[in-house]
């Protein structure tokens, strides 16, 4: 099945529950179905072959995901912290491509040869215009998403999810609308990295909102945690490290965190003695998996 | 029928929607509350839900056949008992994970 289906099925099924955003004002899982088929109107009409996104975490990264697989085109964020020859090169492997590129970026990646440049406010503007998708078959084994590796040891390689591997993962492991009304994930991993599009699938499935940070900074993670009523978050141990600083600073806690989730890297014990001692009622998970394998596999 | 994986399905009597997981490895005969379904976009027949056939199918449920090895997913619920081949398809159980993400 296409990985869009999971929103669909949502906007069908909880179409005035907020997806994106604050409780006032954010978006709905209906407005977001319907941005991304504009979108993927939009992406059907340019004929371009895969959407790169070159942003931190904004609305436009699950409109664009869920474009791309309405119109049956890889979704490819790339690391915005490559230097400016690397990213080029992984670029233009992506080509014939439009990118989606945070404002100050557009400069970086100009004259790479079928490579459209669109800033993100662009990219929205085509979210908005009305369109419809012409709904063609989108075959299982299609590709839907693109990750480079981090190239450690020699070019950086491309790990490819396809429709089936992504949503065999989300409809065995999630229910369908099995969140709350009142769940809200706090995401602040960056957009090229699995968690954060695993994170879109699971939290639009289970009908749960979603409220981005576009980039991980401490104050401002416990400051919105709070003020947005959060109940679930994902974090690196470094990230959990400054957070329970800033807690231990602010002599406060998180009343409404209930789900903290942790991976990406070892754990030091006194970093999560200290979380359990300072958040006891948050239940805590370490996952560990693979980018290539769709995400988590162990727990 | 030709159930190919990823192709979705309407009941032709009530609301019921699917999408194939996974494909049957023979022809089978899949329906919804006794008609046969159609490919999705497809009018319905207007016809009326077969006696004993007529409980709820709810949106987000998996239903799975180990003899055909099919597996479907309801993308939206109504009413209109799914069968394979005249035979009451079982509902497969979730296994909820501790979720990571």
């Amino acid at each position: 099945m296409n990985l869009a289906l999971l929103l669909e099925m949502t906007a069908g099924g909880a179409p005035d529950r907020v997806a994106i955003g604050s409780l006032n004002g954010g978006i709905t899982f209906a407005q977001l179905l319907e941005k991304a088929q504009r979108a993927a109107a939009y992406l059907e009409a340019s004929e371009t072959e895969r959407v790169v996104m070159l942003d931190v975490n904004s609305e436009a990264l699950p409109i664009a995901l869920f474009a791309a697989g309405i119109a049956g085109i890889p979704f490819v964020p790339v690391n915005y912290r490559l230097a400016d020859d690397r990213l080029r090169q992984i670029l233009a492997r992506t080509v014939p491509a439009v990118s989606v590129t945070a404002e100050d970026s557009t400069s970086r990646i100009q004259g790479i040869e079928g490579l459209e440049v669109m800033t993100r406010a662009e990219f929205l503007d085509k979210a908005e215009h009305p369109g419809v998708p012409s709904g063609r078959f989108v075959a299982p084994e299609e590709i839907a998403i693109v990750l480079f590796t981090s190239g450690t040891s020699g070019d950086p390689k491309a790990a490819l999810l396809r429709h089936e591997h992504v949503t065999a993962y989300i409809v065995s492991s999630v229910e369908f609308l099995g969140s709350d009304e009142d769940e809200a994930a706090l995401v602040s991993v960056p957009p090229y990295h699995i968690a954060g599009i695993s994170a879109i699938l699971s939290s639009a499935y289970s009908g749960r909102r979603i409220v981005y940070l576009p980039q991980f900074e401490p104050a401002i993670w416990v400051d919105t945690a709070r003020e947005e009523s959060i109940t679930h978050a994902m974090v690196v141990p470094t990230m959990l490290d400054r957070i329970l600083k800033e807690l231990e600073a602010q002599n406060s806690t998180l009343p409404n965190l209930r789900h903290l989730s942790y991976g990406g890297g070892r754990m030091p014990i006194p970093v999560i003695e200290r979380a359990m001692k300072l958040l006891p009622n948050i239940g805590f998970v370490n996952a560990y998996g693979l980018t290539e394998t769709s995400s988590t596999v162990v727990f | 029928m030709d159930l190919k994986a990823g192709s979705r399905w309407t009941s032709a009597v009530s609301d019921v929607e699917v999408v194939v997981v996974k494909a049957p490895e023979s022809d089978v005969s899949l329906k919804s509350g006794g008609h046969e379904m159609l490919p999705l976009g497809t009018e319905g027949t207007g016809g009326a839900i077969e006696a004993g056939l007529d409980g709820d199918v709810p949106i987000g449920k998996r239903y799975a056949d180990d003899v055909s090895g099919v597996e479907l997913l309801v993308t939206k619920g109504g009413q209109g008992i799914l069968t394979l081949n005249d035979v009451v398809l079982e509902l497969k159980s979730a296994k909820p994970l501790p979720s990571s993400d």
